[in-house]
């Protein structure tokens, strides 16, 4: 018996509009309002809408047995409310038919995790407020950004309460075992790690319309029965993916609609398979016993770490300099708190990504996303934008210097 | 007196000093009763010609060849705006989709070279049918690319030829220059009747590479234009930084000196000095910078406005309170005097033209990483001896005009034609 756990990943960063030196000091508009909203309504046209109502079909069409699981980042949800309510709204009616699970991030898809606790549980908190609020039952299956996970990143989320964790299943990390059983990550004692089964997850993302590709064109009955061939122990079958992969980055015209609409039924004519969402593990037993992970592990590029985000010395700048900042913004954010909603859109991974210089076979990915013709462009843009934020934080606490701080806006949300 | 003068860029759109100085010597001839036709390969509009007339050669060149007719030249003439500052003046372009300097490396050796060379050879055959058509009194070329131009309508026209060089292949590929190149330069010295110079140090380059004869070579040195005051208070006064700005212009390739630049800002740091940088301009070598610029924890000081034109050039000069050229070879350097024009203090290497001319700035040798830094943090962390050094660099400025580099011009005119 093993169960189909789809997981869609749904997410847009605030974009930075091309910030220059001669912008600094003179405006604070740092993100691109009108390339965001048109880009947000050209996905809400040709993803978010059309996949949606097929999702909703799906779940009508085969009466509950049906299921799958989407993580939406804040960043996306605050910019549905802003340019694209109706998204907003179709997934709310997702949720309404029990069939779908929401599951928890960090409110601006950042690498918090990686580098400030702190900050990692305030975004932890502040989205799974949101995701109660807006879709009706509290998370119990966390997911970090880009599948980054490491033993301490493991630890934290079972301490703030979750009881699923999803990651990728990278080699490094499995050796020869399976990526289908529930593990345990090392050092926590009831979180359930789910893992991503990368071969069958992307057969979908990444191979489907490739012409180059022997299989290509994969059929639903043929994926099917792959996944009803997956032998061995464990039963969670984690087709982890972006959901931008139906219809912007897998075009409506390679028929990934049509796939997604048959998979379903092919599936549920095996016997041995059907669907679940990750809560529904949430109380098996670690068929899988105690998974190491040492190091920071991400769904990323062929190395499967940090490279995508941390790779150069651009990023790794940008990091130490975003970072650093964050005690000053809070400060300042007393009496400016814009400035900490500005500073936390900036702690958005894709920012990081744009500066990426891995211009091999995955440079290409790299490419195709960012909104810059280089990573020197996009770092530098960056760094523009974070001098003219720490100009204004520091602007504010000489302001404002003999005033005392509210320690309710620094100290971080208590955990569960 | 009349000049054809060949070019091969013009402001506002220029990559380098060339087009600056060649609008400026424009002016300066304007100044001493020379009319100026100039050829530049490309007019891509917003050039600022006041009187005169435009040619697109381009068309000019096909219209040729099919009616074999020069005269389509005068039809095709394009009147430009009234209301000019430069009297006398006339443009005329000639289509050339390339840009005027190789850097080092990228489109000379990587395969793009055959196309320069042939957009210069259609720039001479474009020349030489200007020549046939058009009346004047002496030829004036600039640089290599414009140099076969330069024969050809000296061939047509029986006219003198002068040969302004600016750079030498030797300044902008010491270490391997272009035989191509270096050829064109040799032929230059050779056959054209007098050789302009923009610096004695361009004038020995010449002599030492060339073996060019002394008594044909002319040293006219570059000026600079007064400063729009107006605008530069304006943008200075809404200048975002506490802390002073250093400021590199230019192009970023191995000639200019950028990793000294780098260099000398990653020793300010680290000394914990209050101060910024800023990197203006592409090049070859601009990635590279920036990722050095990363690696030496330079991120948070140091800023890569990119390429600047028109505007932007004198709005990053006003935020600037040091201004520094670490230049390995320079025939001459324009950059300094428009920002010492500004009021700006200078830094710049003796390995210049302009290190020549002016005496109100601080020189240092290229490659002195350490002695540059020494420099600017003396600079910047005395704010009175900036202002002093930028008073003193501005008033000797101001008396580098045009207007000189253009009576030397005018009077090898006349001693040409006489």
């Amino acid at each position: 018996m093993k169960e189909i756990v789809f997981y869609f990943q749904v997410h847009q960063p605030f974009r930075l509009r091309r910030y220059s030196l001669f912008d600094i000091g003179n405006h604070g508009r740092y993100f691109d309002d009108a390339e965001n909203a048109r880009i947000l309504r050209r996905i809400a046209e040709r993803c978010y809408l059309p996949m949606n109502a097929l999702i909703g079909r799906l779940i009508q069409r085969h009466e509950g047995e049906f299921r799958c699981a989407y993580s939406i980042s804040g960043a996306a949800l605050e910019q549905f409310e802003l340019w694209t309510p109706e998204v907003l709204e179709s997934f709310r009616e997702l949720a309404a038919t029990g069939c779908v699970e929401f599951l928890c991030e960090t409110s601006m898809h950042s690498l918090s995790g990686l580098f400030d606790e702190q900050e990692f549980v305030t975004q932890v908190e502040e989205q799974r407020e949101r995701i109660t609020r807006l879709f009706g039952a509290e998370p119990v299956t966390f997911r970090n950004t880009e599948l980054v996970i490491d033993e301490r990143v493991a630890a934290l989320v079972e301490e703030l309460g979750f009881r699923v964790l999803l990651g990728e299943g990278a080699d490094h990390l499995l050796g020869t075992r399976s990526p289908h059983p529930v593990y345990r990550p090392r050092g926590t004692r009831e979180l359930r790690l789910l893992l991503r089964d990368y071969k069958l997850s992307d057969d979908i993302a990444f191979r489907f319309s490739n012409r180059t590709w022997h299989e290509y064109p994969l059929t639903a009955d043929r994926f099917a029965r792959w996944a009803a061939a997956a032998q061995g122990p464990g039963r969670c079958i984690g087709l982890f993916m972006d959901y931008e992969t139906f219809g912007e980055h897998q075009w409506a015209d390679t028929g990934i609609f049509q796939f997604m609409e048959h998979l379903p039924r092919e599936i549920l004519a095996h016997p041995q398979l059907s669907f679940a969402t990750p809560a529904d593990f949430a109380f098996d037993p670690f068929e899988g016993g105690e998974l190491a992970i040492p190091r920071p592990t991400s769904w990323a590029d062929a190395e499967r770490d940090l490279s995508a985000w941390q790779g150069n010395a651009m990023q790794k700048a940008a990091s130490e300099a975003f970072w650093s900042l964050r005690e000053k913004v809070l400060r300042a954010a007393e009496s400016d708190p814009e400035l900490l909603s500005a500073w936390r859109r900036l702690s958005t991974s894709d920012h990081f990504y744009y500066m990426c210089t891995k211009y091999f076979s995955d440079g290409d990915v790299h490419k195709y996303f960012s909104p810059y013709p280089t990573p020197h462009d996009a770092f530098l843009c960056f760094m523009n934008v974070l001098d003219d934020l720490s100009r204004r934080a520091e602007a504010v606490k000489a302001s404002s210097v003999s005033s005392p701080i509210a320690p309710s806006l620094i100290a971080p949300r208590k955990a569960r | 007196m009349k000049v054809l003068m060949l070019g091969w860029e013009f402001p506002p759109h220029k990559s380098g000093g060339l087009g600056t100085a060649c609008e400026g010597l424009t002016r300066g001839l304007a100044e001493h009763s020379v009319e100026v036709l100039m050829v530049v390969p490309r007019l891509v509009g917003g050039e600022q010609v006041a009187s005169g007339r435009m040619l697109e050669a381009a068309r000019a060149l096909s219209a040729a060849a099919a009616a074999e007719s020069s005269a389509a030249e005068r039809e095709i003439a394009v009147p430009v705006v009234a209301n000019t500052e430069i009297r006398g003046l006339e443009i005329v372009g000639v289509a050339s989709p390339l840009r005027p300097y190789l850097d080092a490396g990228t489109e000379l050796r990587g395969g793009y070279g055959p196309d320069l060379f042939r957009e210069v050879e259609r720039y001479a055959q474009a020349a030489g049918s200007i020549a046939a058509a058009e009346r004047f009194d002496v030829i004036h070329a600039h640089d290599w690319m414009t140099l076969d131009a330069g024969l050809r309508a000296r061939e047509r026209s029986g006219k003198p030829l002068v040969w302004h060089v600016h750079a030498s292949e030797h300044d902008r590929n010491r270490d391997a220059p272009d035989a191509r190149i270096a050829a064109i330069e040799q032929r230059g010295v050779e056959q054209a009747d007098r050789v302009v110079c923009v610096s004695h140090y361009t004038a020995t380059k010449l002599r030492e590479h060339y073996d060019a004869a002394p008594e044909r070579l002319r040293v006219v040195h570059n000026a600079t234009q007064p400063a729009r005051d107006r605008r530069v208070r304006a943008w200075r006064a809404r200048r975002p930084f506490a802390e002073p700005l250093a400021l590199f212009m230019g192009r970023v390739t191995s000639q200019k000196g950028p990793d000294v630049f780098l260099d000398a800002a990653a020793r300010l740091v680290r000394a914990g000095t209050p101060i910024k940088f800023a990197l203006a301009g592409d090049g070859d070598l601009w990635s590279g910078c920036v990722e050095r610029a990363a690696e030496l924890g330079l991120a948070r000081h140091m800023y890569f406005p990119g390429f600047l034109q028109g505007d932007a050039v004198t709005r990053m000069h006003a935020l600037a309170d040091l201004f520094v050229m670490p230049s390995v070879s320079e025939p001459f350097g324009i950059a300094p005097l428009e920002a010492m024009s500004l009021g700006t203090p200078v830094l710049l290497t003796r390995q210049s033209g302009v290190s020549e001319l002016v005496d109100s700035v601080i020189k240092f040798d290229a490659g002195d990483s350490a002695g540059l830094a020494q420099a600017m943090q003396a600079l910047a962390e005395d704010p009175f001896l900036r202002s002093w050094l930028g008073a003193r660099g501005r008033e000797e400025a101001q008396r580098l005009r045009w207007g000189g580099a253009g009576a030397k011009v005018a009077d090898l005119y006349r001693e040409l034609t006489a």
